[in-house]
């Protein structure tokens, strides 16, 4: 048995302190769906099915994080944009509140935030029971898209990037417009978090290097995630950015960040390190597909050496898989993730 | 005013900016240093008990309960800048004032820690204290060995200090299984220090006191490197004078007050900052300071937190789970004085230019709670009582714990003999999200006779 609960060892963490070993996040979110029997439609819009799931993902693999997430679509939706949820499928952007700019502008935006709109439920009532069944014991993360992301499910998705990409000045101003107008909500959004007993981790998945440049992602995403970042650290709060995808491109701006975690997904996070490892305590970030695909003895060899290049990264280390654990991820693919990251992820304590 | 936690929330978006990044510990100017944060923060990193909790809406409590609840990542801090570290155990006050005479060290009350299985609402410490062989019936303060273990609620002392003779027997218990796990590490020194168990041999006890303490004044020279002086020693002491008279001055004005000035849950915190200044003695020196001051104000714009109608109450022994206190309040009464173990930790050290500080130390301690007679204690009780025209006494106690087994009957008779006020004896359980129905009624059956 080990000596220190998750949330004692997260809190040395935090405080920069070593802990006994490094901590091990794989996000799990729809795969605990799938390791409880949950049809996703009912992981998706009940709450008490988010929960349960994650209880019984803690139970099977002993992961040092809940996580309360069902889609990055979820603010987008409460805002208007209309999604889909098949039985056994993931959830479907159906019908984006705007279909452009103009239309935007024509019509505009009610932001009134209420904590029943769309499926915010869903997060409240799993943090809700998350919190008095484990939350003595673990840190529960709940992932909220930044605003750029928000804005990308907002209208055609198409469409948007490519406005973003080359915006003259009027349409520049509208988009910096409604950008502050989903931050408000968004951080209105984190307030009813917070007040749960939850950990905000901001997600912005459609900012990803893999989707838009550097320089749009320094006019259009970076600041509305400051401004969250900013939002929890009037909290003293420790704050977790995941970004998916290739962030490789834009490695220097991401160091100007003010997040205290960054979380990243598709680049080499030993060399990535060099550039942000005196700044930030690194979450990654080991291939979802290799997790999904690879047998588990091959999962070990990789997870050692993970482990052992980032274990002494100066602000800390989570072992983390990049992005979502896939669905149908065999369990014992990330068993021996876990039970690896914690063998070889041990320090002096 | 008292919020719950939700109000605490809202109330938080309107501070600005740069009052939150105003206060910061250690008079450092770094980040890190923080500690303006809402209840919220605190829930979010585990302390669960908070949902339940009422708290005074003052910027200054908000201060006060930052403060409080930041102070393990501030003894990691303090390491982390060099300060030595010294865990305090079971003296419950007559060692800070040595201890902050030198300018590096910073002292701490591993004690304390027995409120985290309640603040977080959590078994673990007690399953770790458990497999150690702790039985189950005795003192809630035996979690504090599993914080030893566990290395994540205090960095490693650079001296632990623990007290023997009239200290509580499970706390005895607990010092015992603390030494045995340092005595292999010979790098932790780990030093024990003598209370007299009885003071009627009033000489004798004063001289036992003060060898201790001028035998730790050199210890802790040596690990500090630092110069030992008497004047050290005089300065160090009016510093914890000076807090403890704020206290003093403030205890009074709460308790005489016609309003209540200030929740009792509040005023338990403020207590029990003058055994160790929840590690930083000029922030909280600050933090007094301005509690005492918004009460001042509160008495004479007669703003009170409680009803007014609610009946005075005096409580014996600090009660594990703070609940206890909200739900008194919330139900009729009005804690307006206390008697919580730590005696010594409030009286002024009588200091002046004839005498050596260190006899003044010992004369001070002599006043402990727990040195002398179990009639002595139910005196200070039953001063209480007079002082403020209490209509109830209640004691809280940990079923199985030496001292309550020993001593709560004597205190009810006691009391009940010289006073003619209700005493009201209640075990307080294991953490818990609520309080058991059983003892709401008995508590209700007390409020009502009051």
């Amino acid at each position: 048995m080990e000596i220190l609960t998750s949330r004692e060892r997260f809190n040395l963490l935090v405080f920069d302190e070593t802990p006994d070993r490094v901590l091990i996040f794989p996000l799990i979110t729809n795969h605990s769906a799938y390791v409880s029997n949950y049809s996703i439609k009912d992981y998706y819009t009940k709450g008490e099915v988010l929960a349960q799931s994650q209880i019984n993902a803690y139970e099977i693999y002993q992961i040092d994080f809940l996580s309360v997430f069902s889609e990055v679509g979820i603010i987008a939706e409460a805002l208007g944009s209309y999604f889909e949820y098949p039985q056994e499928d993931l959830p479907k952007l159906r019908k984006p509140l705007f279909s452009n700019l103009k239309d935007y502008w024509e019509r505009k935006l009610n932001c009134q935030y209420d904590e029943g709109k769309g499926r915010l439920y869903l997060y409240f009532d799993a943090i809700k029971i998350l919190y008095k069944t484990l939350g003595d014991i673990l840190p529960i993360l709940t992932y909220i898209p930044a605003p750029f992301t928000t804005l990308a499910l907002l209208f055609e998705p198409t469409e948007i990037l490519k406005e973003v990409s080359i915006p003259n000045l009027q349409k520049k101003r509208i988009l910096k417009e409604v950008l502050l107008l989903i931050t408000d909500f968004t951080i209105q959004f984190m307030k009813s978090i917070i007040n749960y007993g939850a950990l905000p981790i901001i997600v912005d998945p459609l900012a990803s290097g893999s989707v838009i440049s550097p320089k749009t992602y320094k006019n259009f995403a970076l600041p509305y995630e400051e401004k969250l970042i900013n939002y929890l650290h009037r909290y003293d709060l420790d704050v977790i950015l995941h970004i998916c995808g290739n962030t490789q491109v834009y490695l220097k701006e991401l160091n100007k960040s003010t997040a205290d975690l960054l979380s990243l997904d598709k680049i080499n996070l030993i060399a990535g390190k060099k550039i942000l490892g005196n700044k930030f305590r690194l979450i990654g970030n080991f291939d979802t597909t290799e997790i999904l695909l690879l047998s588990p003895e091959e999962i070990r060899k990789k997870v050692k050496k993970l482990v052992l290049k980032m274990k002494d990264n100066k602000k800390g280390y989570i072992l983390a898989t990049g992005c979502e654990v896939p669905f149908s991820t065999p369990k014992e693919n990330l068993l021996a993730f876990i039970e690896e990251g914690k063998r070889w992820g041990r320090y002096k304590f | 005013m008292r919020v719950d936690f939700f109000t605490w929330n809202e109330i938080f978006q309107n501070i600005p900016e740069r009052i939150i990044k105003r206060y910061k510990y250690y008079e450092r100017k770094e980040e890190w240093a923080r500690y303006l944060s809402p209840p919220q923060t605190f829930a979010i990193y585990g302390m669960r008990h908070l949902m339940s909790l009422k708290f005074d809406s003052s910027l200054e409590c908000l201060r006060l309960w930052g403060f409080i609840f930041n102070e393990t990542e501030r003894l990691f801090r303090a390491k982390q800048i060099n300060k030595k570290i010294i865990a305090v155990m079971g003296d419950l006050g007559g060692i800070p004032p040595i201890i902050y005479s030198f300018k590096s060290l910073i002292g701490f009350y591993p004690d304390c820690l027995w409120w985290q299985p309640f603040f977080s609402e959590n078994y673990n410490l007690f399953e770790v204290t458990g497999k150690a062989s702790f039985p189950e019936t005795s003192c809630y303060s035996r979690v504090i060995y599993a914080t030893f273990l566990k290395k994540a609620y205090f960095p490693k002392p650079d001296l632990i200090i623990a007290s023997t003779g009239a200290s509580c027997d499970d706390y005895s218990c607990v010092m015992q299984k603390v030494y045995n796990l340092f005595y292999k590490d010979k790098k932790t020194e780990f030093i024990w220090l003598e209370i007299p168990p009885r003071k009627e041999k009033r000489e004798s006890a004063i001289k036992l006191l003060k060898e201790n303490y001028q035998r730790l004044a050199k210890i802790l020279s040596e690990i500090t490197q630092e110069k030992f002086t008497i004047e050290k020693l005089i300065s160090g002491i009016k510093r914890v004078n000076l807090i403890r008279r704020n206290y003093q001055r403030l205890k009074e004005l709460v308790g005489k007050s016609e309003i209540a000035p200030l929740g009792s849950l509040e005023m338990l915190l403020l207590e029990f900052g003058n055994l160790h200044f929840y590690s930083d003695i000029l922030e909280w020196q600050k933090i007094l300071l301005g509690i005492l001051n918004l009460v001042r104000k509160r008495i004479k714009d007669n703003e009170g937190v409680l009803n007014k109608e609610n009946k005075k109450i005096i409580w014996a022994t600090p009660p594990a789970d703070p609940l206890y206190l909200i739900y008194f309040e919330d139900n009729g009464t009005r804690i307006v004085g206390s008697e919580y173990i730590i005696h010594q930790a409030l009286e002024i050290i009588p200091i002046n230019k004839n005498k050596d500080p260190f006899t003044a130390l010992a004369e001070s301690y002599l006043s402990a709670s727990l040195i002398g007679k179990t009639k002595e204690r139910a005196y200070l009780i039953i001063n209480e009582v007079k002082k403020y025209q209490a209509k109830g006494v209640v004691i809280s106690q940990v079923f199985g714990a030496s001292h309550c087994a020993y001593e709560t009957e004597i205190l009810k008779e006691e009391i009940e003999e010289k006073t003619k006020v209700p005493v009201l004896i209640i075990d307080i359980p294991l953490p818990s999200s609520e309080i058991p129905l059983q003892t709401k009624t008995r508590i209700n059956a007390f409020i009502e006779n009051l």
